[in-house]
């Protein structure tokens, strides 16, 4: 029986997974002289699961009642986005700074700057609200720019990308991940549910 | 006769539920996409970690009582030779303000790349080989270590110390387990990324329209999902927001780093504002003078620093303000990613040093009146200490220092973090512990 087979990968492997446990136990043996070394432990841990058992259902049900709420509109296909693209990025600022937002830290902070952090949700909000105004801006621009569009193109009337209610009909041969060629005749349909077979 | 089987640890089939590949519908989720995640990262998080060890040795940990978490470097070896430069004087600046940016930056990708590998850790069986193991406990150090890294870091930035721990060391050693966990993790992925890359081409994917995106082709323990969902937003749309995230996130560092009016930038920023209405002294500060524990009157009229070394010397604010006036334009570099450039005027300490007839300050322990908190002492190398801009300041932008800012004399110098350049100074030790460290 060769290492392959009984560890289950070439020595490379086994030599560099080594090598970084060595320097990890290094760096927990140092810790362990520290202050609250169990304390330290601990947070790595739940550091570990922070994302998959916490973060991850949460905003993987927002994601879901977006689609759902999505659905229940008859929206285009991508309309979502102008509403999720903002959410994910008010979001984004909203989890990095909350410490401030929610005044968490407000007495060290005025300790330490001076200044109060009451000041933080309010210009949270105000960001959040200019990019919930921008998206919105961007779709009633391509809202007009699709009814435009149906307007001087009547060959393709279900032709609308981003805007109203349309088809997802494909004009052009698939990027990337589908690299079979698209025929004009072919049926488009068929084609976006049944990826043609990868030539590889 | 046929030998029974042994008996399997796992049951063949997995759990329902996310252990199955059918729970994963997302059309985006595949090698690709996450190769591309985890070279955006890459660079980032080599940047935010060799300038986080650039400002662990700016510390010059190896003197006095410097070191927050004692005096061990790796494994007793002592690296400090390789010192910290003292040109151009915003270095330090530009390190910590590049460390706290690429770390803001890196957030965002890091949140879309653990969404990304979501159905890894449900992947079944659980445990397949002794490597496959070590792989899975790797990821303890990886995952865990990032985000322990980041969210200290996160909320050492903002004040917010919901552990019990001491905040340097942990962030230091947790550094130390999560690039551990992340050089192992690059052996047995940069492969399959860069095999990624040659098939998908490196932002081919990135050119579909969400009408044109199409799923990763799924193999059994592939990340690309075996029953997608129809695509709601493009790859590029997905790449596009992240990097906008990354952008904002990071804009709220950059505008502290740089200041002046984009310091208005970073409307979350911590050190988004200056520091009082007051001009010549609205700018940032580590620590206000309510919470030195200071007495108002310990910093009047009857205040003196105390030089320390050769003849020794009390010199009031007046009589420092007799000597010879030198100026310097240095930056106030703060380890939390904020700085500010500022003019400032006061003695030389290589003058001051002379007054007690010492050639040169050497090795320089300066103590604040403050009584508490682990940097109400700073020692400087003898190089810092003798450079021609490091002064025992006086002024700011040609007016009196103000409380916050350190008032009667605080110590600037070039290169030196910002909690190095002690305010509310008290005494001035000279020659501590002879002239055989790095400049």
């Amino acid at each position: 029986m060769n290492l392959r087979e009984r560890y289950g990968a070439g020595p490379l492997h086994l030599i560099s997974s080594i090598a970084a446990l060595s320097i990890a136990g290094y760096a927990v043996f140092e810790m362990s002289g520290q202050s609250a070394p169990i304390g330290f432990a601990i947070w790595f841990v739940a550091a570990a699961l922070l994302h998959d058992i916490f973060a991850f259902p949460v905003y993987s049900l927002f994601g879901l009642l977006a689609g759902k709420a999505s659905a229940r509109l008859d929206t285009a296909a991508g309309a979502v986005n102008y509403v999720r693209v903002p959410a994910i990025l008010s979001a984004l600022v909203g989890f990095i700074w909350f410490p401030l937002i929610l005044g968490l830290s407000s007495e060290r902070y005025e300790g330490a700057s001076g200044h109060s952090s009451d000041v933080f949700i309010g210009r949270w909000l105000l960001l959040s609200a200019i990019l919930f105004g921008l998206s919105g801006l961007a779709y009633a621009v391509s809202l007009r720019r699709s009814a435009g569009a149906a307007l001087s193109d009547d060959s393709a009337p279900a032709r609308r990308e981003t805007g109203l209610r349309g088809s997802n009909r494909r004009r052009t041969a698939p990027v990337g991940f589908a690299t079979a060629p698209s025929s004009a005749d072919a049926d488009v349909r068929s084609e976006a549910t049944n990826p043609p077979p990868d030539p590889e | 006769m046929r030998l029974p089987k042994p008996p399997q640890p796992w049951p063949r089939d997995p759990p329902p539920g996310p252990f199955r590949d059918a729970f994963w519908k997302s059309p985006l989720r595949g090698a690709w996409l996450t190769s591309l995640l985890g070279s955006a990262l890459l660079p980032l998080i080599t940047i935010c970690a060799v300038t986080g060890f650039l400002s662990h040795l700016a510390y010059h940990p190896e003197l006095g009582d410097n070191s927050v978490f004692g005096q061990r470097g790796i494994l007793g070896i002592d690296f400090y030779w390789i010192g910290y430069p003292a040109n151009p004087a915003w270095i330090y600046a530009f390190t910590q303000g590049t460390h706290i940016a690429t770390g803001l930056a890196a957030i965002p990708i890091l949140i879309a790349k653990l969404w990304s590998v979501m159905p890894r850790l449900f992947e079944w069986p659980p445990l397949r080989s002794p490597a496959h193991s070590i792989e899975r406990l790797s990821l303890l150090m990886l995952v865990g270590g990032s985000i322990f890294v980041f969210l200290s870091g996160l909320w050492n930035i903002q004040n917010w110390y919901p552990w019990p721990f001491n905040f340097v060391a942990s962030h230091y050693f947790g550094a130390i387990i999560f690039l551990a966990g992340l050089g192992f993790h690059l052996v047995v992925k940069l492969p399959v990324a860069l095999r990624e890359f040659r098939s998908r081409g490196l932002v081919r994917p990135l050119r579909a329209s969400l009408a044109e995106t199409e799923p990763e082709r799924h193999q059994p323990g592939s990340l690309a999902p075996a029953d997608p969902a129809p695509a709601t937003i493009s790859r590029r749309g997905l790449i596009a927001t992240i990097a906008a995230g990354s952008g904002l996130a990071a804009l709220m560092g950059i505008g502290q780093s740089l200041g002046g009016p984009l310091r208005d930038l970073a409307l979350l920023g911590p050190r988004g504002r200056g520091n009082s209405g007051d001009g010549t002294n609205d700018f940032p500060v580590n620590k206000t003078f309510a919470i030195s524990g200071i007495e108002q009157a310990a910093t009047g009229p009857g205040w003196r620093v105390r030089l320390l070394g050769g003849s020794g010397l009390e010199l009031s604010r007046e009589q420092l303000l007799a000597m010879p006036q030198t100026s310097a334009s240095l930056p106030i570099a703060c380890v939390e990613g904020w700085s500010s450039t500022q003019e400032w005027s006061g003695v030389r300490l290589a003058d001051l040093a002379s007054a007690v007839g010492l050639d040169s300050p050497g090795q320089t322990l300066v103590e604040s009146l403050q009584l508490e908190g682990s940097f109400r002492q700073a020692t400087l190398s003898s190089g810092q200490a003798a450079d021609s801009r490091t002064i025992l300041a006086l002024k700011v932008n040609g007016a009196d220092l103000s409380a916050d800012h350190g008032f009667p004399a605080r110590v600037v110098a070039p290169a030196v973090p910002g909690l190095h350049c002690t305010k509310w100074v008290g005494s001035i030790s000279f020659n501590q512990g002879g002239g055989d460290e790095p400049a």
